[in-house]
């Protein structure tokens, strides 16, 4: 047992000490830098040693590669642990012997910034990491697919809110099957399935070899993995996989947002370029392709970015998100940006080898869904877009003094809409109760309007369903001027995609039906 | 229970009416129209972002 100062010398000090890597080679290292800015920024001042630690990813990976070997590399691990509260090996003996007198496991715990797993390996020595996130920043700041997670020090039960991250090691795992991974620690939590250890990752990726996607690849050691192989991965743990193209900035943050505020991660694949806006002749040099988990975002616009005909949606706010970079660390920024003409891609914190900087422009989305989620994002979206331009067609005729409605558009449970509702935080008032008792699918599709920041309707959308039948299930009109323009709409429902004109059909039909509920102001 | 769905006394029934009328108007019909175009050029644009090149899939993800 040990306990230091934090400092980054400190920390590549252990790091080495813990592993069989060099502090030459670790100094050079991205996530050196990393976690250095991290962890200064999460104010790190204590680092605990736990030198013996036997952590159950890095075991299966010991077990299906690192056993066979014949170097002998050792089957356990050591744990680093960071506070943000200074004390030192005197104090933390004290507590461990019951002498409460400098410090307390409640100081502890509050103090409490996570761990780091660190593998006995030459050179990927990263394992298993659960850092706390940064600062929420009154609401900027969004970590929807963070889970709890539980460490035992000498005794001391603490916790940390997080979502586990680590390093690929090349060799059981490459960058797809770090993100993977990290997914998996999400989602398993949340619908209940496995989370398989990088090396069950790789093998159920590469159920078929051989493979002409990755001709030259083998399961193992792994040099990475196509975005088929990644799908049957998330295939094998029961989940399915919908991989949607990333070539658009408004369906990017639309369907991120979309599904990470419903608490399912998303797998982002990019291509990494080396962006030198001064060099004329070689301005972009691709770097080759690249999968991170998105596990955050932040929503610093101070305004929607209104899309195609006007058309916000307060996903567009979004301006950073963060993910788990296996070459980087966790929780990683990638902030939109703009470059010359209409172009765009996301700036990255990786380095530039030519000094200049390091960009990402997004290829494909993955999600993994539970298999009950059968509307996709973009039923939903596209809905609403059509509802907003109909509306918008009444609104500068009839109500031009009004604004424009913002759109919100998110994937969400019974359970928690319910619990909003009893809570009395979503509005609905005294609609609360018939909505409380009303049988609902166990996953939907929020949609929520404001106009002027004020609350003008709530719409919920059945996830499960079928899409040639009407998926409205409830509607909760806040505005009058939004009900009459609905109303009048819904009076003439000629117009409009099939589900568009479902809604307006269910709210002309509202005083006459119990399902779906309509409410009014 | 009794069930509140009802709409009744929502808006103004007049209003309602006017611009009930005004969309089977032709200038109503036009705004709309345009209104449609509109979104569907834009779920278009969209459709073919979300599509994804099936060489892509087969592409490997190595760094």
């Amino acid at each position: 047992m040990k306990v230091a100062p934090y400092s980054s010398a400190e920390l590549i000090r252990l790091l080495a000490e813990s592993s069989e890597a060099d502090e030459a080679f670790l100094l050079r290292k991205a996530h050196r830098r990393f976690f250095e800015g991290y962890l200064a920024q999460l104010g790190a001042q204590t680092i605990v040693v736990e030198p013996v630690y036997t952590d159950r990813d890095y075991l299966h990976d010991y077990a299906g590669y690192y056993v066979s070997c014949f170097h002998a590399y050792k089957r356990t691990t050591a744990r680093l642990h960071f506070f943000d509260k200074a004390f030192d090996l005197t104090a933390f003996t004290k507590l461990l012997t019951g002498d409460l007198s400098q410090l307390t496991a409640l100081e502890l715990q509050d103090a409490y910034l996570g761990f780091i797993v660190v593998k006995p390996l030459p050179k990927t020595v990263i394992g298993r990491t659960c850092l706390r996130t940064y600062p929420l920043d009154a609401g900027r700041r969004h970590f929807p697919v963070v889970q709890e997670y539980f460490a035992n020090l000498f005794g001391i039960q603490l916790k940390v809110s997080s979502l586990a991250f680590q390093e690929q090691d090349s060799v059981a795992a490459a960058c797809a099957t770090s993100a993977l991974w990290s997914c998996f620690h999400a989602t398993g939590k949340y619908f209940h399935h496995p989370i398989l250890s990088p090396t069950d990752i790789t093998k159920a990726a590469l159920v078929s070899l051989p493979t002409t996607d990755v001709p030259d690849t083998r399961a193992f050691p792994n040099r990475g993995l196509s975005a088929t192989q990644m799908a049957n991965a998330v295939n094998a743990v029961g989940m399915d996989p919908q991989i949607v193209g990333a070539k658009d900035e408004h369906l990017v943050k639309s369907t991120l947002y979309a599904y990470l505020k419903g608490k399912i991660p998303v797998l982002l694949g990019i291509v990494l370029i080396d962006y030198d806006v001064n060099n004329v002749q070689h301005r972009m040099k691709s770097m080759g392709q690249h999968a991170v988990a998105t596990a955050g975002y932040s929503t610093g616009a101070p305004a929607p970015v209104p899309y195609g005909a006007g058309f916000k949606l307060y996903a567009s706010r979004i301006d950073k998100l963060y993910v788990h970079d296996d070459q980087l660390g966790p929780f990683a920024r990638m902030s939109f940006k703009s470059l010359p003409g209409s172009e765009w891609a996301m700036s990255t914190e990786w380095e530039s080898e030519r000094g200049a900087e390091v960009i990402a422009a997004p290829k494909i989305m993955l999600l993994p869904l539970y298999r009950k989620i059968r509307i996709p994002f973009e039923i939903v979206h596209d809905t609403i877009l059509e509802l907003d331009g109909l509306l918008e067609a009444v609104r500068a005729q009839f109500f031009s003094g009004n604004d424009r409605p913002e759109w919100d558009i998110y994937l969400t449970t019974v359970t928690d809409f319910k619990s909003e509702t009893l809570a009395g935080t979503n509005g609905l008032g005294k609609d609360a109760l018939l909505a409380l008792r009303t049988a609902l699918p166990k996953f939907l599709w929020r949609v929520s309007a404001t106009c002027g920041g004020v609350p003008c309707c709530d719409f919920l959308f059945d996830a499960t369903g079928i899409e040639q039948s009407s998926l409205l299930l409830l509607a909760k009109i806040y505005s009058a001027d939004l009900m009459t323009m609905l109303q009048a709409l819904a009076a003439n429902p000629t117009v409009g995609a099939r589900q568009t004109f479902h809604v307006l059909e269910c709210i002309a039909a509202g005083s006459k039906l119990g399902t779906p509920l309509i409410f009014g102001p | 229970m009794k069930n509140s769905t009802a709409l009744d006394g929502l808006g103004s029934p007049s209003l309602v009416r006017s611009i009930a009328e005004w969309l089977e108007s032709n200038d109503g019909r036009q705004k709309i129209q345009e209104s449609l175009s509109q979104s569907q050029a834009s779920v278009k644009v969209l459709n073919e972002a979300r599509t994804v090149d099936p060489k892509a899939l087969q592409e490997p993800v190595t760094l």
